[in-house]
């Protein structure tokens, strides 16, 4: 057994792609990015960790116990509409701005350590909601980041398809839970926007 | 007297010509708000193409729930008008003398039938035997020597031997 493991999903049909940001910015309200044509992609990577023990045959053996360590996600979409102002707000947080075009120093979280709950202020992460009335079961990423910059396919004279990959993580300002550990985390949810505002850890 | 009226005859009866004219690839019908028009749907099909992408997501996002389905509503319709020679209508309300947008989304659909239909009627060559066919008397076999008949250049009538030519050594040759 890997230490990692993926596996895809897809939200097939169209997908209304919306985001939110922290407040005061933006994104401070749920605003719609754009739209999805085709299936959306969504691989999660579970993260395990054999336990060895000598009475098992040691490190040839077989794990009698696995640790688990954490989980993360990536969303690829193709958005056959996008608003470019709210791409460009989705590209300034990936740089951890709020002013496209503008960089931070060095080293900047983004998710800052001084007031990192989600939605707050400094919080530079982005929740992304998928609608999914095809299959009738919402997707909400609660803190997500642009992993790569956007790709503009040009799809005739006035339209493009762009091609978007988050990556997703389990966002807490404070894993250690002042040393009691943190569990709850959400990495993902089914709920529609405005039903996430107590996934604020 | 008889080449007279033979002259006179010709300028009203030509032999008709085995050509396509114009007026017979104008075989579309439509409304355009004013009158009748006849086009040649290949013209209308390779307008449609250069903006297909357009339309086609156009048509996606105006079915959807964005909050731009109304701006992509105006842009597809918009474009239909641009296939079909459509006139705007006048202060984005008036209708007369071209189609409402409900009339122009109609066109569209009624072009896509009938280029459907066009194709359902379509007569197809066979371009190639099939399988039960017989083979033709002229079917060639590649294992086989070419009939001195189809051997180009060749004018004699000797028969196809079955066996080997004896060679002038061989016994009972002269």
């Amino acid at each position: 057994m890997p230490d990692s493991a993926t596996r895809n999903f897809f939200i097939n049909g169209e997908t209304l792609v919306r985001v939110r940001g922290a407040v005061g910015g933006p994104l401070a309200s749920v605003t719609e990015l754009g739209l999805a044509e085709g299936p959306i992609g969504i691989s999660m990577t579970f993260h395990h960790a054999d336990i060895k023990v000598d009475a098992w045959g040691g490190t040839e053996g077989p794990p009698p116990e696995v640790q688990f360590m954490g989980a993360e996600a990536t969303v690829n979409m193709d958005l056959v509409h996008v608003d470019r102002n709210v791409l460009d707000y989705c590209i300034a947080a990936a740089m951890g701005r709020t002013v496209i075009g503008t960089l931070p120093s060095a080293g900047t979280r983004m998710g800052s350590l001084t007031n990192g709950l989600r939605f707050q202020s400094l919080w530079k992460y982005l929740a992304v909601y998928l609608s999914s009335p095809d299959a009738g079961k919402p997707w909400a990423f609660l803190s997500c980041y642009l992993a790569t910059p956007p790709l503009e396919l040009s799809c005739g004279v006035r339209r493009s398809i762009f091609r978007l990959n988050w990556r997703v993580i389990p966002y807490r300002r404070d894993p250690w839970n002042s040393g009691s550990g943190a569990s709850g985390t959400f990495l993902w949810a089914h709920v529609e926007p405005g039903n996430d505002t107590y996934y604020t850890a | 007297m008889f080449y007279l009226f033979s002259w006179v005859s010709s300028f009203f009866f030509r032999p008709r010509l085995d050509v396509y004219r114009p007026k017979e690839r104008m075989i579309f019908h439509y409304w355009n708000g004013e009158k009748m028009v006849c086009a040649d749907p290949i013209a209308i099909y390779k307008r449609i193409m250069a903006v297909g992408p357009e339309i086609s997501i156009d048509i996606k996002i105006s079915t959807s729930l964005s909050k731009d389905a109304p701006r992509a509503q105006d842009s597809l319709v918009k474009s239909i008008r641009g296939v079909f020679s459509l006139k705007p209508l006048l202060d984005g309300i008036d209708c007369s003398g071209t189609l409402s947008d409900i009339e122009s989304l109609k066109l569209m659909d009624q072009f896509t039938l009938y280029c459907d239909s066009l194709k359902k009627n379509l007569n197809i060559f066979p371009t190639s035997p099939t399988a039960t066919s017989e083979p033709s008397e002229y079917s060639l076999d590649a294992s086989q020597p070419m009939p001195n008949s189809l051997d180009s250049g060749s004018t004699a009538t000797e028969p196809l031997s079955e066996g080997p030519t004896p060679s002038p050594s061989a016994p009972g040759s002269p």
